[in-house]
């Protein structure tokens, strides 16, 4: 009996909370409702949230800037201290006051409601970080680096790498990465003297300006696609001669040349292979703090990774594609990793 | 140290994908990396104490700044194309993100 009744209780509880879970449910999806999806909308309730919070703090923080004249003021009388320390400590104040001054100043902007695309601060500490807008539509943007690279299609050795500070336009760091190439190339010291023939890229540096620039330095830009129609692998004659006559680089490269520049073009999708060998070296993730931080990460990856490549090379651990590639292009194996002594 | 095992740890650190601490701990245990270090010849010491110090390898970082880390590509790449491996005549560029190390419990 009592048994029964204990069960009728506990039926009775289990419905009030189960509709009370129901009720609160709905309370939140009308409230994310009011956020816009979870990952896509305009989200205007966060940026009054924001609004609201940021007015509390940037108020809580109005006396920073006089006590940091203060300190600073302290610092300079401080006689204990030696001169190295007061310099670091110095500095580091100075780096600190300058981020508060920052972060003001961007609160300000985001509370009069002006738009705030690039320079977004997103970590106080590093001031170089910015929101990754690539590839997004109406999403929430990432934030990071990006980091720019120039490599080889055959076998995926990197030439140059380059760190940005922020998030720059994509065809603004073409012609510095190809200065870095430029800089490596002069110090071969082998004959015939090699050359740029040409540089192929997604459409995010298709500019008719960087592409003249890089006519204007001898450069090939048929694998700079100028639209999302995919690239002819093997141009007719006439075709050729019309990307050379475009160019306005008859004298300077031959046809070979540039079918092997729309080769490139049309396999430029493997360019996502040299990613992921940086990636599954850990470049996906900034380890170190700051913009020298995310510099050296990145370029002790990039000589790992062209470390591991030029053993691939010279164990011919190479695509079939890679292989004739590099036949294409001249490039010989050569047995140097043999061993001629006697066998007994 | 010398500045060629502490280039030579900073390397391999990134390839191995381990912390400081797990290099230098492999620096003393592990033959191929000391191999790749260039330490042919090898006197097990009786202490159990590390003989480079995640701490050293961290200072010999921070000095390595934007210009010399471009060099140090650039001679690479530059040995490379002299010994006829690689061509820089064709390239491709582009781009990744990469985003900042979230702090433990995000």
């Amino acid at each position: 009996m009592t048994i029964a009744r204990i069960a009728q209780q506990c039926s009775r509880r289990t419905t009030q909370l189960q509709r009370q879970a129901h009720s609160l449910h709905q309370e939140i999806t009308k409230g994310m409702r009011g956020f816009g999806r979870q990952c896509r909308g305009h989200g205007h309730v966060f940026v009054k949230l924001v609004r609201h919070t940021e007015q509390q703090l940037l108020e809580l923080g109005q006396p920073i800037t006089m006590l940091g004249q203060q300190a600073q003021q302290l610092l300079t009388q401080a006689t204990a201290l030696s001169d190295a320390t007061r310099k670091r400590l110095a500095e580091a104040f100075n780096v600190a006051m300058h981020s508060h001054t920052h972060i003001r100043k961007q609160s300000t902007q985001l509370t009069q409601g002006k738009k705030l695309r690039h320079c977004k601060l997103v970590n106080a500490y590093d001031l170089t970080i910015a929101p990754i807008l690539k590839g997004k539509s109406n999403c929430p943007a990432q934030f990071g680096r990006k980091p720019e690279i120039a490599s080889e299609p055959a076998t995926g050795f990197i030439f140059a790498t380059r760190v940005p500070e922020g998030n720059p336009n994509d065809t603004s760091y073409v012609l510095p990465l190809l200065d870095k190439v430029q800089s490596a190339i002069e110090r071969v010291r082998t004959t015939p003297k090699l050359r740029l023939h040409s540089v192929a890229g997604d459409l995010g540096v298709n500019d008719a300006a960087l592409r003249q620039a890089l006519h204007a330095r001898g450069i090939l830009t048929v694998g700079i696609p100028q639209n999302v129609k995919s690239l002819a692998p093997n141009p007719s004659t006439e075709e050729v001669g019309a990307i050379l006559t475009e160019a306005g680089l008859h004298r300077k490269r031959t046809p070979y040349q540039v079918q092997l520049a729309c080769a490139c073009g049309y396999s430029r999708p493997v360019v996502e292979s040299h990613i992921a060998s940086l990636r599954a070296r850990g470049a996906g993730q900034v380890r170190y703090k700051g913009h020298p931080g995310a510099v050296r990460q990145q370029g002790m990856t990039v000589r790992a990774h062209n470390g591991a490549t030029l053993v691939r090379i010279h164990q011919q651990q190479l695509s079939k594609r890679a292989q004739k590639f590099r036949r294409l292009l001249g490039l010989r194996y050569r047995k140097d990793n043999e061993i001629h002594g006697q066998k007994n | 140290m010398p500045i060629r095992v502490l280039l030579a740890l900073e390397l391999l650190k990134h390839e191995l994908g381990g912390s400081d601490e797990d290099i230098c701990h492999r620096l003393r245990t592990d033959f191929a990396v000391m191999y790749a270090c260039g330490l042919r010849e090898y006197q097990a010491p009786r202490s159990q104490v590390h003989f480079g110090l995640p701490e050293t390898l961290c200072e010999f970082r921070g000095r390595i700044d934007e210009a010399l880390m471009d060099e140090l590509i650039a001679i690479q790449a530059a040995a490379a194309m002299e010994e006829g491996l690689v061509s820089p005549a064709h390239l491709l560029i582009d781009t990744f993100p990469c985003e900042p190390r979230q702090p433990a419990g995000h």
